[in-house]
């Protein structure tokens, strides 16, 4: 076999993967995890997430997958690095549009569509985008979000199949429940990232 | 022009307690005050209002209690106040409390004309949540600035407004059309001191009340906890992080007694400093 026939047959191969990863991802409510950017490159916090978020997703035996918000060409491509920090697939469909950035309105539209279609769990960041999106999103989908910033979140499955999601706040500490399907967190996980030897971030909340 | 300002009633942060057996916040005897965050949007509401006129209704959904927040807002000079009170919105999250206000702004728009700008603070000092602007926003389909800093211009004409927005990348410098929610930053400008008129006229104006009736709710299963769907189920003091409390004595040099007492419990510290300063 040549090498061009060798590389098509390759090519097929992965596009096959990923549709089907595509559509193992519709099945079932996984966890979707907001990569920001933040000063030309991703945002340290949705490393944060996707750390924190894999431990949960471990223990609840469902999949995780990385989302690129407004990313530029160069933080899309470090968006790559999600794999490494635990997600089981990147979507980048939603690309940085600088008309667009202050825009919640596309942004929201376009997550709303994605969930509609894919039903997931999203843990966006406490970024003052994070925040914004969140409102519109649970808005919209009428759905629940939990209040103060996460520091721990812990997730049981009840009877009736939904999820129950509990975190402990910072400043003054609730445990939350919420009894719709969708359920957006904000965190602030203190967790590590999977790589050997990488930088444990810490969280720059906005004041 | 006419401008909307949502507050809430919080308890005061400062003294706020936990109840050491139910784990449940203390209200009683907490005193409450505005949420300081909702008074930077009421003095750049008040601020416009000095330069183009028009006039300021203040919004809020609380207990009746709340009304007493309300008469505070009047004496920095608000126009108007209206309380939207009722049972049915006890224990709302910010979905069923964005539903009730989105509601409540809208019956202000038919009753007392149209609002130009609606106001909130970034958050509440209580919730912590900097939803309930966006979510409000989305409801009743306006435009929203947020963490805003400044507001640059305004074209009462050309029906546009130009804001500062903070963001993580620095500050942007953003241009939309009326109406719009904004959502205003702390630190931006200084809440004024009310005039005398506007404290006398506080104390004797009539507060607007408004239960979900009133204010044309039509479905009130969207309303407070029914319409919540995330409730809080347990508050608790959170645990300390420190493993181990010394207390140090008070001394002459409290910052050498502090440096002493931490190099007793960390001596490797030491030696790590003392290598990188190069001193022996």
């Amino acid at each position: 076999m040549s090498t061009a026939i060798k590389a098509a047959a390759s090519i097929r191969e992965g596009r096959a993967a990923v549709k089907k990863n595509a559509e193992h991802f519709k099945a079932d409510n996984h966890f979707w995890v907001g990569i920001e950017q933040g000063r030309g490159d991703v945002h340290p916090i949705s490393w944060e997430l996707m750390g924190a978020d894999r431990k949960l997703a471990g223990k609840l035996k469902v999949d995780v997958a990385a989302v690129a918000l407004r990313l530029e060409r160069e933080a899309m491509r470090n968006a790559a690095r999600a794999s490494s920090y635990g997600a089981d697939m990147v979507y980048a469909d939603l690309v940085y549009n600088v008309q667009q950035e202050h825009r919640k309105e596309f942004y929201t539209k376009a997550l709303i569509d994605a969930v509609n279609s894919h039903r997931p769990t999203i843990l966006p960041s406490r970024t003052t985008f994070g925040c914004d999106l969140t409102g519109s999103v649970t808005a919209t989908l009428l759905a629940g979000s939990t209040s103060l910033p996460c520091t721990i979140y812990k997730m049981n499955r009840t009877a009736n199949g939904h999820r129950t999601p509990a975190r402990d706040g910072n400043a003054r500490a609730r445990h939350a429940r919420s009894w719709h399907c969708y359920h957006l967190f904000r965190g602030s996980a203190q967790s590590r990232p999977r790589r050997q030897n990488a930088i444990v971030y810490t969280w720059p909340r906005i004041r | 022009m006419h401008n909307v300002v949502c507050i809430k009633q919080v308890p005061d942060s400062a003294q706020i307690r936990v109840h050491p057996v139910t784990n449940t916040i203390m209200r009683q005897g907490v005193p409450t005050i505005i949420n300081p965050y909702d008074l930077f949007a009421l003095e750049a509401a008040l601020e416009l209002r000095d330069k183009f006129g028009g006039e300021i209704t203040v919004l809020t959904m609380g207990p009746p209690s709340a009304e007493e927040s309300l008469r505070k807002a009047l004496t920095f000079g608000a126009d108007r106040a209206v309380l939207l009170t009722d049972r049915c919105f006890a224990g709302a999250d910010t979905l069923a409390t964005t539903y009730a206000l989105a509601t409540a702004i809208r019956k202000i728009g038919k009753e007392y004309g149209q609002p130009d700008l609606i106001f909130t603070g970034k958050q509440t000092i209580d919730g912590d949540t900097a939803q309930v602007g966006p979510g409000i926003a989305k409801r009743l389909r306006v435009l929203q600035l947020t963490y805003v800093a400044k507001i640059r211009a305004l074209d009462l004409a050309a029906r546009t407004i130009e804001a500062e927005r903070r963001s993580e990348g620095g500050v942007q410098v953003l241009r939309t059309r009326l109406p719009c929610l904004i959502t205003m930053l702390e630190a931006t400008n200084q809440i004024r001191r009310g005039a005398m008129a506007d404290a006398l006229r506080a104390a004797r104006a009539q507060i607007v009340k408004w239960s979900a009736q009133h204010a044309d709710v039509e479905d009130i299963s969207k309303c407070g906890l029914k319409g919540s769907p995330t409730v809080v189920k347990r508050v608790f003091a959170p645990t300390a992080r420190a493993e181990k409390a010394v207390l140090v004595e008070p001394a002459e040099q409290p910052a050498e007694a502090l440096i002493d007492a931490m190099f007793k419990y960390q001596p490797r510290l030491e030696a790590d400093l003392a290598a990188l300063t190069g001193d022996p």
